[in-house]
């Protein structure tokens, strides 16, 4: 290939996976919300950590969501997902999908 | 009214009950901002202080009738319990006044105050996390502390926020300490030693 593409293919690590697959089921998302949602496999402190590298790979793109009234305190922040996540999301889902399936362990010879 | 969170004041939440919390010193010395008569005060919280106190006074009554008796040991203890007394007295001063330039700077006014005076006991915190917040401004990056630790601040103070308003107050004091732990897990994972665990785990598999 010759563009600008990166040709090594986009991993994504098992948290980035789950991460992935509910902005896109579900839109955008707190931290909190996909913690919650992920009944347990992420934890409060380290998703924020996956968040910004997901977010400096440009899986996801977030913005400051302003504190309703009465409330006060740091505004909380809404995740999605990029175009360029949605297709790593989809490339790793086929990914998966032809290792789990017959012809990559040898169906059909 | 159980719970009063104030715009006005910024980083501040305010939880207000009939009963318990506050100390006995931030108590007066929050009375002492809401009267406008208070000019100045010093607090006693120990009660072997208090008694020296009473003892000292006692003496000073008294200095005529014991100076009279042995001159040698009344100018001791006049002067150890001199510098005792400077001693005690700077530290209690010192003590009032931090207490007191504590509540100036976390931005309490009188005007604020004077809202509440009239309930039995105030019971004040500042917004959680707002000191882990200058510690890791002062260690991390602009960025790491935008896009790591203040998303995580927020939805600690918005969970916190959540059991005071269903006034789960015991709950809303393990979400603190929950937090916390997830608060230093995630300094820890942005952390020199952490990156190069991460590093050397990437690179052996």
């Amino acid at each position: 290939m010759n563009d600008s593409r990166n040709n090594e293919f986009p991993k994504l690590s098992r948290k980035e996976f789950l991460i992935l697959g509910m902005l896109i089921g579900k839109g955008e998302m707190f931290g909190l919300e996909m913690v919650e949602a992920s009944e347990g496999e992420l934890k409060r402190g380290t998703i924020y950590v996956t968040l910004q590298r997901m977010g400096d790979k440009g899986y996801i793109e977030s913005r400051e969501e302003p504190r309703q009234m009465p409330e006060v305190g740091i505004p909380r922040r809404k995740y999605w997902a990029t175009g360029l996540g949605e297709r790593v999301y989809q490339t790793n889902v086929k990914a998966q999908e032809f290792f789990n399936s017959d012809f990559a362990w040898g169906g059909l010879s | 009214m159980d719970v009063i969170i104030s715009p006005k004041l910024q980083d501040f939440v305010w939880e207000i009950k009939r009963k318990e919390r506050f100390s006995i010193k931030e108590i007066i010395i929050l009375k002492s901002i809401i009267s406008s008569e208070v000019k100045w005060m010093i607090y006693v919280d120990d009660i072997m202080d208090f008694l020296f106190v009473i003892g000292i006074s006692l003496f000073v009554k008294n200095f005529a009738n014991i100076f009279s008796v042995e001159i040698g040991a009344a100018l001791h203890l006049f002067i150890t319990g001199t510098i005792f007394i400077s001693h005690k007295l700077f530290w209690y001063l010192n003590t009032t006044y931090s207490i007191y330039k504590g509540f100036k700077n976390d931005g309490i006014r009188c005007s604020e105050v004077e809202a509440v005076s009239k309930i039995v006991s105030i019971i004040f915190s500042k917004h959680c996390a707002s000191n882990f917040l200058v510690i890791t401004n002062f260690l991390y990056s602009h960025k790491t502390q935008k896009e790591v630790f203040e998303p995580l601040v927020a939805e600690w103070q918005y969970e916190y926020f959540e059991d005071l308003r269903n006034k789960r107050f015991r709950r809303a004091k393990m979400t603190n300490l929950r937090w916390t732990y997830h608060f230093l897990t995630a300094m820890w994972q942005k952390s020199p030693i952490g990156d190069l665990i991460e590093f050397i785990s990437k690179f052996a598999k």
